[in-house]
């Protein structure tokens, strides 16, 4: 697998393979940051930092599964490190409530507008928007899952819940960004 | 593990064309990308380079270490082993300090056990004890804060592994054990009732060690019902009588700004949760006087640092366990940022307690607590450089963390620490460390009898740990290894475990499920009685007296659809340890998985009122999570489970609870509630 060959000459001091390695994942590590810490110097530094850890520490890793998951997990730590000190992220149960007014004041005021839910109105909010209305875990699985790639069990692993409240919370945080979005909604089939 | 199929929806791809749009930095084309790696370890070897990294904070409080300033000496290889930070969440930052620079005598008043002492004094005491406190070899008493604080720094600076740990969480529990041993459980459940004379005909919370109270989100006294509604910011009060439930108001408690818990007594009511002081979440739990019990008084607050606790009471003894993370600062003089606060004073030296390794930047605080008419500090200790999760007897609180390493050089190693506790007086009188190899999956693999500690644990031969073998090992008091079993199932791991005295039962998974049985009657030799083989395996055993052993688990999804998994429900026959048989085995129809397979508290269980309950959840059609809580009775002699009622919840309820009192049970769940007569 060329990968596992890239690796091993990473590993052997190949700096050229390292590069060749990061090629590969260097969109979606930003991604993942971005989404993540919300400001592009924010993101850059922690990808900066995460990189430049990969690259000291391939040398020493004697065998690994996969690549995507080893960076990615240290970029995950990089980002944890600055999300405590970010409080205008925390969140508790009282912005939840506030926050599922304002869900609907969105989608409320979309329909008002025009009758229909559709894209290019003014004030449309844009994805980041409603991505920032989402709570620090919800962002924290959405990008886990949509840029890092993992799975339910995995992300499950790292955040020490059950994979099905990972994908329970992933389908709620989808679910609020439509809402934020005006996205048209699949059929509600009965009362839940 | 099965591989999931979380379907992709269109707001996925929304989200990806988003991000699509992200234009990548310059420093981080791969063009750029080693002259960028260059240019932080360039900053990392010159702290006073400024040009990357975050922007200093403002705030004076906050005083947080640009990123690039952390390290003092060039970036080890070994920091890649920070990604074992993905174990954890989040943690809350420190305290402020710059108002706070105490004065050196700083102790904590409490009953008169332990006087006001300053530094000067605290260095006369001997080194291998604090007041009464035995110390087991592994950790050592302190002389001053200084100790704490450096140890701490050259922990962060040296190129090894450091861990932010979990805390002093209740880890997912698999299955605890449960005691015949006659304690003051026995009384608990055939407490008399004062007001109408009958014995207790209601639910207790599925706690995992008898006589050793925990907290969950619903409690009941028989005649009211106090349910702490999950994601909101208050206490409902519920009066349930013949069925029906008159929905008496709310408990709004200002003291907490997020509630999570709650325990009842005859009297009085204690709320567990956090509290935001000085731009951190802190432990907290108010005592609420009940002599009113639709209104209910607070009349004490208690807090301590760290914002990843847990509880356990013991009759009137509350125990809190909370862990506090620091972040390590450049300024040295700033040592009382690592030191752990209780009701705003700072934990005395001589009821700290230093690990001679030092590997993780956070401390655990246990406070003893006796609560009377006020919340009552008894004893208190911390430990700093350890967090871990908790699993309490009624004469010993544990806590052990399985250190993991990624790069895979350490095979897995769970450490364990036990206070011990006297009972009687709510005092702690030593600390042991002690370890075992393999890695744990829940407290329920734990189990504290006669004074010793059985531990069930899985190795792992590879990162993915794809080799595992299990065992059991027995500790003694001071937790030195006594005896060990292992090379249990090997290519398994344990899934849920659960103790009868000298006998312990265990599950493992994937191959061939066996349920082991295990002789612990010679702690020096444990060996294993019987193995029954059988599809499928549970997470969570559950004595169901007379000889018999619930099961909760799952029917292993197989062929294309293996994302497909089934609930089912399995009673064991164990009169004879040797000869295990399944008594009966039920599939949950409609249910993948129930949030009682790995939240015990989950659990409405009383096996002589011959009841239980849990709720199920099921992807429905259109992807949505269909909840329904259910209530089951076991017919013995016709050997089968019968449902004898369900209720459908929200979407997703993985906080529902219920309580049965007398002929009804009544659950709850965040969109609702509703009852169910029982026949």
């Amino acid at each position: 697998m060329k990968e596992m060959e890239l690796v091993k000459n990473a590993a052997a001091g190949d700096d050229q393979a390292f590069v060749a390695l990061y090629e590969i994942y260097y969109v979606q590590l930003y991604q993942y940051a971005y989404y993540t810490l919300r400001t592009e110097e924010d993101a850059k530094d922690a990808v900066a930092e995460a990189v430049a850890d990969a690259y000291q520490g391939i040398r020493k890793i004697k065998k690994y599964e996969s690549f995507r998951s080893w960076i990615f997990t240290i970029l995950r730590s990089k980002c944890n490190q600055r999300m405590k000190d970010y409080y205008k992220y925390s969140y508790d149960a009282r912005d939840e409530e506030r926050e599922a007014d304002e869900v609907e004041n969105a989608h409320g005021k979309m329909l008002r507008q025009d009758g229909n839910l559709s894209s290019g109105m003014e004030e449309m909010i844009t994805v980041r928007d409603a991505w920032g209305r989402l709570n620090e875990k919800e962002r924290d699985i959405l990008s886990l899952s949509i840029f890092a790639g993992y799975e339910s069990g995995e992300i499950g692993r790292m955040l020490s819940e059950n994979a099905s409240t990972v994908r329970s919370i992933r389908k709620r945080a989808l679910e609020k960004l439509r809402k934020l979005l005006g996205e048209p909604q699949t059929l509600e089939t009965s009362s839940f | 593990m099965k591989k999931d199929h979380m379907p992709k929806d269109h707001m996925q791809e929304i989200i990806e064309e988003d991000g699509k749009k992200l234009s990548i930095p310059e420093e981080l084309l791969p063009e750029n990308i080693l002259m960028t790696i260059q240019k932080v370890e360039n900053s990392t070897k010159n702290p006073m380079d400024k040009e990357n990294g975050l922007q200093e904070k403002e705030e004076t409080s906050r005083n947080i270490l640009p990123w690039y300033r952390k390290y003092r000496g060039p970036i080890a290889g070994g920091l890649v082993a920070a990604t074992l930070l993905l174990t954890l969440g989040i943690h809350q930052g420190f305290s402020s300090l710059s108002q706070e620079k105490a004065s050196s005598t700083m102790s904590m008043t409490t009953q008169g056990n332990f006087a006001a002492e300053s530094c000067e004094e605290a260095k006369t005491m001997e080194e291998e004890s604090i007041q009464s406190l035995t110390l087991g070899e592994g950790v050592s008493s302190v002389t001053s804060y200084e100790e704490v604080a450096k140890a701490y720094q050259e922990a962060f600076l040296q190129d090894d592994m450091l861990y932010m740990v979990q805390g002093a969480l209740d880890g997912e529990v698999i299955v605890g054990a449960v005691e015949d041993a006659v304690t003051s459980s026995a009384m608990a459940n055939s407490e008399i009732n004062i007001a109408t004379g009958k014995t207790k005909d209601y639910s207790t919370t599925n706690v995992m060690t008898e006589g050793v109270d925990e907290a969950d989100l619903i409690k009941t006294n028989g005649s009211y019902i106090y349910y702490a509604k999950p994601g909101y910011h208050w206490i409902e009060i519920y009066q349930a009588k013949d069925g029906s439930l008159t929905f008496c108001g709310k408990m709004d408690l200002a003291e907490l700004s997020e509630i999570q818990e709650i325990y009842m007594d005859e009297q009085y009511m204690i709320v567990t949760g956090l509290s935001y002081q000085d731009l951190s979440y802190d432990a907290s739990v108010v005592l609420v006087d009940l002599t009113n019990p639709e209104e209910g008084k607070v009349v004490d607050q208690w807090t301590q640092e760290g914002n990843r606790f847990t509880t356990r009471k013991v009759g009137d003894r509350l125990y809190v366990v909370s862990t506090k993370t620091s972040t390590v600062k450049a300024d040295e003089s700033e040592e009382l940022c690592y030191i752990p606060k209780v009701n705003e004073s700072y934990v005395s030296v001589d009821h700290l307690i230093l690990e001679d390794e030092v590997k993780t930047v956070s401390s655990t605080t246990i406070s003893s607590i006796f609560v009377g008419e006020k919340l009552e500090a008894v004893d208190d200790l911390t430990l700093a450089g350890f967090g871990g999760t908790t699993y309490m007897a009624e004469d010993a609180l544990y806590l052990y963390r399985t250190d993991y390493d990624y790069n895979e050089e350490i095979p897995d190693v769970t450490k364990i620490r036990k206070i011990a506790v006297d009972p009687a007086t709510g005092q702690f009188t030593a600390l042991y460390c002690g370890e075992v190899s393999g890695s744990v999956r829940d407290a329920f693999a734990l189990n504290a009898y006669e004074g010793m500690l059985r531990i069930m644990t899985t190795t792992s031969a590879s990162y993915q740990r794809q080799t595992t073998s299990n065992q059991i090992y027995v500790l003694d008091e001071t937790l030195q290894v006594m005896g060990n079993l292992g090379g249990l199932a090997p290519g398994e791991r344990i899934y849920s475990a659960r103790y009868f005295g000298n006998t312990a039962y265990m599950v493992t998974y994937r191959e061939t499920d066996p349920l082991f049985s295990i002789d612990l009657t010679d702690p020096t030799h444990p060996k294993v009685l019987g193995a029954l083989k059988i599809p499928g395996f549970s997470e969570y055993l559950h004595g169901y007296g007379e000889g018999l052993l619930l099961g909760l688990g799952e029917i292993a999804g197989t062929s294309e659809n293996n994302w497909k998994q089934s609930l089912k429900l399995s009673m064991f026959d164990i009169t004879d340890p040797t000869d295990v048989k399944e008594h009966s085995v039920y599939e949950v129809p409609d249910a993948a998985e129930a949030n009682a397979l790995t939240q015990y508290k989950a659990l409405m269980i009383d096996p002589e009122k011959n009841l239980f309950g849990f709720s199920t959840w099921n992807y429905d059609a259109d992807w949505k999570g269909r909840c329904y809580y259910r209530i089951y009775t076991y017919d013995k002699d016709n050997k089968t489970f019968k449902e004898l009622g369900k209720v459908l919840l929200g979407e997703d309820q993985y906080d529902s609870r219920a309580v049965y009192i007398g002929d009804y049970v009544y659950v709850f769940w965040s969109e609702g509630y509703d009852t169910i007569s029982l026949p």
